[in-house]
């Protein structure tokens, strides 16, 4: 499968709409990535 | 049209039961009872919201390293800023953290971020996306953008949130129409003026970058001309004294009774600009300050009403600088203020300007600005697609993601 990550907007929302991928996939894919980085980069709020 | 879209928002935007910090201390347990309008509108088309991200407090810095809760790194280089204010918004993008993040620009704060990390940012045409439940920086220059990876995707964002707002009077009644619709019309005989202004110090290899693009475009059939823009020279010093006395007029409201904490939670950044801001609006010195500063900003103005006269959209550089060193510029204000030389002008015009990455030095990105009349934001994302198109310069991610 994809890493959901590399899409753009257009492409996601291709994929969603042809349920090639769900929208919880996809977010969850966004927020794992979000943990991965974020000790490093400090951006997003964590409280 | 963007339903399960995951997308990263500024903490500056009021969001209804979620901590809403503004970047500073002094909000740091605040939690709004209501949504901006931008967030309701990405909310109704179907946008998971995912995070609140990191900014300078407040909107003051052009760095990413002003906030309170420790400075924002750059994915290219973590030892160097990300451009600010919106700075978390653009790393989220720039990192593959979220697909789109929402920032606000008043001087900068989403053109420059976005050149630091090879993402598209835009600022709307003052009035094209509402600022209802936004917190204020300078109420005459703030404007809401978002950050893409593509130009494409910038389109559809603006295409949600565009348009009046019945909470917000200083919204057009215009209506946004589709951006997406002529994206793909590419710039064959459109008019590019590079003004002058703009190039003659700029750092060489920046320069090089940017005509480098300009001669793409040209490729591709545009017809590329000299202009000038006489005034810019006085856009740093009129937009310091006009945004902090907005600024000092805004944060006044923040005496912890009807918001916030402690008044001394305020960070020096924020001080200095109460201060200035106080002193330039002050009885015997408006005249002589804030007045002859907005004579100024008209005049600036009709450099830029003057020039679409001749040509469909400018083109120049963000930043005089690739991304700095952490801390490189932290106790210089000055030479931080100056960051944004490039950024003031068309804020101060009110007019759209679109962040367009257009190549690296030494591993660090570097955007253009595209600059158009009011409302021309479908124009910008047309050259940007027509120049994204030939380089793909999105496709280059940072190591360390």
């Amino acid at each position: 499968m994809i890493d959901p990550t590399i899409l753009t907007i257009k492409d996601a929302v291709e994929l969603i709409g042809k349920k090639q991928i769900k929208a919880k996939e996809l977010t969850g894919a966004f927020l794992d990535r979000a943990h991965k980085v974020n000790k490093k980069l400090n951006a997003y709020y964590n409280n | 049209m963007l339903a399960g879209i995951p997308a990263a928002v500024k903490d500056l935007f009021s969001t209804k039961g979620i901590k809403t910090t503004a970047g500073s201390k002094v909000l740091e347990n605040y939690v709004p009872v209501y949504d901006a309008t931008t967030i309701e509108r990405l909310k109704n088309a179907g946008v998971c919201m995912i995070g609140k991200t990191n900014q300078d407090a407040w909107g003051h810095g052009a760095s990413g390293e002003n906030s309170d809760f420790g400075p924002t790194k750059n994915p290219y280089d973590l030892e160097k800023v990300p451009g600010g204010s919106s700075s978390g918004s653009a790393v989220s993008v720039a990192s593959g953290a979220s697909l789109a993040a929402m920032g606000t620009d008043t001087g900068g704060s989403i053109r420059l971020p976005a050149s630091f990390c090879n993402v598209i940012g835009l600022k709307p045409t003052y009035g094209r996306v509402p600022r209802y439940g936004v917190i204020a920086m300078a109420s005459s220059l703030d404007c809401i953008g978002h950050f893409t990876k593509t130009v494409y995707d910038n389109a559809l964002v603006l295409n949600t949130t565009a348009g009046e707002d019945g909470f917000d009077s200083t919204t057009s009644p215009q209506k946004p129409g589709d951006y997406t619709a002529d994206i793909e019309k590419g710039v064959k005989n459109l008019k590019i003026g590079l003004p002058k202004e703009y190039f003659e110090k700029l750092d060489s290899k920046i320069k090089e970058s940017i005509l480098k693009a300009v001669k793409t475009l040209e490729k591709l059939g545009a017809k590329i001309t000299d202009i000038n823009l006489p005034h810019t020279q006085y856009g740093v010093a009129a937009y310091y004294i006009i945004q902090p006395s907005e600024v000092s007029s805004n944060l006044a409201r923040y005496d912890g009774i009807r918001f916030g904490e402690d008044r001394e939670k305020f960070g020096s950044e924020a001080k200095r600009r109460i201060i200035l801001g106080t002193f330039t609006l002050s009885s015997g010195y408006y005249d002589a300050y804030y007045l002859k500063a907005m004579k100024v900003r008209r005049l600036i103005r009709d450099d830029f009403v003057k020039a679409f006269k001749n040509v469909d959209v400018l083109i120049c550089p963000i930043s005089p600088t690739v991304p700095f060193k952490i801390g490189e510029k932290v106790d210089n204000p000055l030479q931080m203020y100056l960051a944004d030389i490039f950024t003031v002008c068309p804020s101060l015009a009110g007019v759209p300007s679109l962040n367009v990455p257009c190549g690296f030095i030494k591993g660090l990105p570097v955007g253009m600005q595209i600059i158009g009349p009011d409302f021309s934001e479908g124009l910008l994302y047309q050259v940007g697609y027509a120049y994204e198109q030939e380089t793909k310069w999105y496709g280059r991610k940072p190591e360390f993601v």
